[in-house]
């Protein structure tokens, strides 16, 4: 069991780090070039408009002040409005309508990864050295070797062009309309009761999350299968199988636990990565998540969209690493001391 | 002895990497000195070309991003080091990293960056107002 403490301790302990990211985040995009006033104005704008607009959005202000007025906006979760991409609108606003865009297909990408992944990784090792092995490998190192945005393309032309029973690009078939209410496409069709809109959001999904769940799957298989070469090797396992235990069982109760530890790692260290493949993804497939958004805000600079969107990221990716912090003190609780 | 090099203090008889060793204010305040020469100097260069806006500016986004990236990492190596040492030692691996030396290093970077961000604050109050 996980200690109040232990728990209380690494919660605290998000505040700096996210205090730090916006801090940083802030400060890149003032030192990158590319002026919002301008953006805003429009090229040919005069400069007496493109001042006025400039003072408008407090950006004459010295760049103290301007921090100064950004963390406060953070404090309170309010990151103004957009500039440009949807220009008036609340970055908070535009994040909600968003966000579960992007949680929907990084959780699908990491669950497809950990379904195929860790049983292939596990009868890698258990069968190690056989040509179940050898064709595991290869395709884990494929997979590793395969950027995004190559074989998303590739799996289009394949499936969609060619073959014909996939869609190119979207989340549902623009025949259905589902009023949202969680945001997630699947969840809200089901809520809905509409099957056949449930049905053309999976089609819909499939080829990104098997896009993105490529990459995890062969990461995950190769951890798994190195950190259960390694279990399989202890003193304990081969105790159990001396008293009479099954070799699956030995496997699956004494061997997996143990070798998780190292995979829960890259678990959390990935989902950083996966979120950078979901930018990737929702560009390729023309899906409207924060991804996209991102690129765009960055694209039209506009300050508060980046902001609101990369400090989204990093209380995503450290609550992750969090669930994984305290999942390794369940797993071996010597961690935790 | 180990990590002792990169300390400046005269009472540097155990490494730099053990528990219980708080800076003193007077290194602290050397780290901070450090900073905000670094700030001056940089808004001092820039001045010239850039103009005091534009010179205080870029002067304190420089030390804003050190500071807050040693703030970011100091609070990573605070809250997740020992599991990540725990982990480490786990996997057998034979790094020396551990949290006490990561949260001390990522300190000095925070407090140099507090020095240089505060300096172009001063300057940019002085030359351009508020």
């Amino acid at each position: 069991m996980v200690s109040k403490r232990f728990v209380l301790k690494r919660l605290l302990m998000l505040f700096p780090v996210l205090f730090g990211v916006a801090t940083v985040v802030f400060a890149i995009l003032h030192l990158s070039p590319g002026d919002p006033a301008v953006v805003i104005a429009g090229e040919r704008a005069s400069q007496e408009f493109v001042n006025q607009v400039r003072a408008d959005l407090g950006l004459d202000d010295p760049l103290w002040q301007q921090y100064v007025r950004f963390l406060g906006e953070v404090a309170t979760f309010d990151f103004g409005q957009s500039y440009q991409v949807n220009r008036g609108v609340a970055v908070s606003q535009i994040l909600t309508d968003r966000l579960p865009i992007t949680i929907e297909l990084a959780l699908l990408g990491q669950f497809a990864g950990l379904l195929f992944g860790l049983p292939l990784g596990i009868l890698s090792a258990v069968k190690q050295d056989t040509w179940t092995d050898h064709l595991s490998r290869v395709g884990a190192l494929s997979g590793i070797s395969i950027p995004i945005y190559w074989s998303g393309p590739l799996l289009i032309l394949l499936f969609a062009q060619f073959l014909g029973v996939l869609p190119t690009s979207g989340r549902i078939g623009s025949a259905y309309f589902v009023e949202p209410v969680t945001g997630l496409i699947l969840v809200d069709t089901l809520l809905a009761g509409n099957l056949a809109a449930f049905q053309s959001a999976v089609i819909h999904l499939l080829l990104p999350v098997v896009v993105l769940g490529i990459y995890q799957m062969a990461l995950l298989s190769r951890m798994m299968r190195s950190s259960m070469v390694e279990v399989i090797r202890q003193d304990y396992m081969r105790t159990a199988r001396a008293k009479g235990q099954g070799s699956k069982i030995t496997v699956m109760k004494h061997g997996l636990r143990n070798a998780f530890i190292p995979v829960i790692t890259v678990i959390g260290i990935q989902f950083g990565s996966l979120l950078g493949g979901a930018v990737l993804t929702e560009t390729v497939f023309e899906i409207n998540g924060i991804g996209t958004l991102l690129v765009d805000a960055i694209n039209r600079s506009d300050y508060p969209v980046v902001q609101g969107t990369v400090l989204v990221f990093a209380v995503l990716y450290t609550l992750v690493n969090l669930g994984v912090d305290l999942t390794y003190s369940v797993l071996d609780p010597r961690i935790e001391q | 002895m180990t990590g002792c090099a990169t300390r400046s203090t005269r009472e540097c008889e155990r490494p730099l990497t053990d528990r219980d060793i708080r800076p003193s204010g007077r290194t602290v305040g050397r780290w901070i000195g450090l900073g905000g020469l670094l700030g001056l100097v940089v808004a001092g260069v820039l001045f010239p070309v850039t103009g005091a806006k534009q010179s205080t500016d870029t002067s304190f986004a420089l030390g804003v991003l050190l500071f807050g990236f040693g703030v970011a990492t100091w609070g990573g190596a605070v809250g997740f080091g020992d599991s990540m040492s725990t982990v480490q030692n786990h996997l057998g691996g034979e790094s020396e990293w551990s949290r006490e030396g990561a949260r001390q290093a990522f300190a000095v970077l925070t407090w140099i960056g507090a020095g240089w961000a505060g300096t172009a604050v001063v300057a940019s109050i002085l030359l351009v107002g508020i």
